[in-house]
């Protein structure tokens, strides 16, 4: 399970660090929250098709900044991945993604499908336990909320997945970025 | 679930964990699995829970009525071979249904019973999608000399060790020592807070 949380002051990605098969455990220490360049992945499918997803969009950003000469924007790069995925649209990389960022338009949050759809959206929950985690986010999440606040919903939201879906677990990975483009992340035992 | 029976000189320890699934759905986080059909005569069940409060109902029947009738209280392996009997002859319509039954009458006896009404009696046994894991447990460490409390320790360990690696198994374990004077009952939580 992945979560994602828009708010005026910036955004945060969080996910729990379970690698299932089938009912059984075969990693608990999955990272699923990647930082590229100044942006945030996260997300929930084959983890193989995830981390090379993710080495992609590393390798996609730089050639975009090198070969145009300046920084990449949040939707640019979102809809960058939006394209690589469309392009395997027949044999396509089983993931749903959280794509996020902050850039002079201010915290954005991008939610994508296996095969490349792209929605801007304030808060998202993907994978196993998106049921359950974005009941947490629905009733509690306001955009107007602090920073702090939000890391503190979206950890609830994990939480709650970790205790109902059995294929989440083993510690929750959380990373923010605030609306001055600062990053951090957290590791929360759980 | 993984429940898990070890038989020993002193008694006969059953332990299970809390966990019942939907699914991958987490329906309940602490149902009870080590049930008593008397004081010293224990279950534990794994596999459809509707199925199984049956059969819970089915064996203390079996328990009642035998101890009402001229033949008195009846044995563990008499429980255990009547129930195999119920589950064989159901065999094509099955109670989907995987039970230890263990206890004291005049010595500790363990018995694991599946679905299709096989009746095998074992020192140790797993049960449960978590059996796997925990049968390499117990397979390491069981010696038929450890004392009652060594097995209750062993038995405890061998649940938690399949709540770490089996997402079917969760929450804690109920561990039921089970001895010539009764039974005590122990409980361990994963997450302290429980």
């Amino acid at each position: 399970t992945a979560v994602g949380l828009k708010v005026n002051d910036g955004i945060v990605l969080a996910s729990e660090r379970r690698l299932s098969y089938g009912g059984y455990v075969l990693s608990k220490q999955a990272k699923k929250v990647y930082k590229i360049n100044k942006f945030l992945m996260a997300g929930a499918g084959i983890y193989g098709d995830l981390q090379t997803l993710t080495r992609i969009m590393n390798v996609e950003i730089k050639y975009y900044e090198v070969s145009t000469g300046k920084p990449i924007s949040v939707h640019a790069a979102a809809k960058l991945l939006s394209v690589i995925l469309y392009q395997y649209k027949v044999m396509p990389f089983i993931s749903e993604i959280l794509f996020g960022g902050v850039d002079e338009k201010g915290p954005q949050l991008y939610v994508l499908d296996p095969i490349g759809s792209l929605i801007e959206d304030n808060y998202a929950a993907v994978g196993s336990g998106a049921r359950i985690a974005i009941g947490v986010l629905e009733s509690e999440y306001d955009p107007n909320m602090s920073l702090d606040v939000a890391t503190q919903l979206i950890t609830k939201a994990i939480k709650a997945s970790i205790e109902r879906d059995i294929t989440s677990g083993d510690g929750i990975d959380l990373a923010i970025i605030d609306k001055k483009g600062n990053y951090e992340n957290k590791f929360i035992p759980y | 679930t993984t429940t898990v029976g070890i038989r020993v000189n002193d008694g006969v320890i059953l332990a299970a964990d809390r966990r019942a699934s939907a699914g991958f759905f987490v329906a309940n986080k602490m149902v009870r699995k080590v049930l008593y059909i008397t004081d010293k005569i224990g279950i534990t069940t794994a596999g459809s829970v509707a199925d199984l409060q049956f059969i819970y109902d089915v064996l203390k029947n079996i328990y009642h009525y035998n101890s009402i009738t001229k033949y008195g209280p009846i044995s563990i392996k008499g429980i255990a071979t009547r129930l195999a009997n119920v589950l064989s002859a159901t065999k094509y319509f099955p109670y989907i249904v995987q039970i230890l039954i263990g206890g004291y009458d005049d010595q500790p006896r363990l018995f694991n019973l599946d679905y299709l009404g096989d009746i095998t009696e074992e020192n140790y046994v797993a049960t449960g999608s978590g059996s796997p894991v925990a049968m390499g447990v117990l397979e390491d460490e069981y010696n038929p000399k450890m004392t009652l409390d060594e097995a209750a320790d062993l038995a405890k360990r061998a649940v938690f060790s399949a709540i770490k690696r089996d997402s079917f198994t969760g929450t804690g374990v109920i561990v039921a020592k089970i001895h010539s004077k009764g039974h005590e009952e122990l409980e361990f939580y994963l997450n302290k807070k429980m």
